[in-house]
C-alpha cells in the first residue's frame, strides 16, 4: 500500500491552502516534528475481497484514518478558537479528499469516500478530527 | 366472494422482532470477534508486566521507544507480555479493556458495540503527544464491522 500512501502525500503536497496552513502530512507513527496542527494518516483495514464483473483485477477495499491534530492548551472553556481552527482544517481536508482522484501507481482508484469523521478534545490540550475514508482500488 | 385480509401489522412486527433476534445475534459475534483479535498472538516488543494493584518491586525496567528513554516499575513476578504493535488490535496486558468490550440496546433495532474505558478510543485512533501520552493507534473496533460486514448483509438479507 506504499503507492497509496505516496499518492496521499502527492495530493496533500500540492493541495495549497492546507499544506501552507498545516505542518504535514505523516504516517501515525512516524517520527516527525509534532509542530501543530499537522495531519496523520494510517491504513485501518485492507481488504482484497473481490474482482469486478469479468476482470481478473482484484479491487481493494481500504479503511484509511485521516486525522488533522492541533494543539490547544487553553481551557475547555476558552479553546473555541482552538476549535474554530481545526475545523477551518477539516473542511479543507475534507474538501480535498472527498471524491477526490488520486494518481497510484500500479492501481486506478474507483472511489474515495468519506465515511465517518470524529471531533475529539483530548484532556492533555489539544483538539483531533478523525476522519475514515473508504477507499476502493483495482489493480492496472 | 374472496374476502382479503390485511396482516401487515402482525408481520410487521413478527418481522421486527426477527430482525431484533438477528441484530443481537450480529452484536454478539462481534464482541467475540473483537475479544478474539485481542488475543491473537502480537508482534510488538515483550515487556515485564506490572500487576495492578499490587505495590510493584524496586526492579525499573528501561528500554527506548521512539527515540525515548522509558522507565517503569516493574514486578519481579517474571510474567512477559508481547506488547502490540502499532496498527494491531491491542494486546491483552490488564484485561481492562478486552473485558469492557460489549454491546448494548439503545432502542429496538439499533446495537451498539464499544467500551466504555477511555483508552479504548485513545487505541482506536491513536492520541498524540501534546502534553502528555503518545499513543500509536491499534484499532480494534473499525477491523472488526469490516470482518462482520459480509455477516450483516448474509444475516440480514434472509427472512426466516
Amino acid at each position: 500500500m506504499n503507492a497509496l500512501f505516496v499518492a496521499l502525500q502527492n495530493k496533500y503536497e500540492a493541495s495549497g491552502s492546507l499544506a501552507t496552513q498545516t505542518n504535514g502530512l505523516w504516517y501515525q507513527g512516524e517520527e516527525h516534528s509534532r509542530k501543530s496542527p499537522y495531519l496523520t494518516f494510517l491504513l485501518v483495514s485492507d481488504t482484497a475481497d473481490y474482482t469486478m464483473g469479468t476482470s481478473s483485477k482484484v479491487v481493494e477495499n481500504c479503511l484509511m484514518q485521516l486525522s488533522v491534530w492541533y494543539e490547544d492548551n487553553s481551557e475547555e472553556a476558552d479553546s473555541v478558537n482552538g476549535l474554530e481552527r481545526i475545523t477551518v482544517l477539516f473542511d479543507l481536508m475534507t474538501t480535498l479528499f472527498d471524491e477526490a482522484s488520486l494518481t497510484i501507481a500500479g492501481y486506478t482508484l474507483i472511489r474515495c469516500f468519506r465515511e465517518s469523521s470524529n471531533l475529539l478534545r483530548d484532556p492533555d490540550g489539544g483538539w483531533a478530527y478523525h476522519t475514515t475514508y473508504r477507499m476502493w482500488l483495482q489493480e492496472v | 366472494m374472496a374476502k382479503v385480509v390485511w396482516h401487515g401489522a402482525r408481520e410487521s412486527k413478527r418481522y421486527e422482532a426477527l430482525m431484533e433476534t438477528k441484530l443481537t445475534v450480529l452484536a454478539a459475534e462481534m464482541v467475540a470477534d473483537i475479544k478474539q483479535s485481542m488475543r491473537e498472538p502480537k508482534s510488538g516488543i515483550d515487556v515485564p508486566r506490572t500487576k495492578s494493584g499490587r505495590k510493584a518491586s524496586k526492579m525499573t525496567v528501561s528500554f527506548i521507544s521512539r527515540g525515548k528513554a522509558v522507565s517503569f516499575k516493574a514486578s519481579t513476578r517474571g510474567w512477559v507480555t508481547r506488547r502490540s504493535a502499532p496498527g494491531e488490535p491491542p494486546a491483552v496486558q490488564r484485561a481492562r479493556l478486552i473485558g469492557s468490550v460489549t454491546y448494548d440496546k439503545p432502542s429496538r433495532l439499533r446495537r451498539r458495540v464499544g467500551t466504555n474505558v477511555k483508552y479504548g478510543l485513545y487505541l482506536e485512533y491513536g492520541k498524540e503527544e501534546f502534553t502528555g501520552m503518545h499513543v500509536l493507534a491499534r484499532p480494534w473496533l473499525r477491523p472488526a464491522l469490516e470482518r462482520i460486514r459480509p455477516r450483516v448483509a448474509q444475516l440480514l438479507s434472509r427472512v426466516g
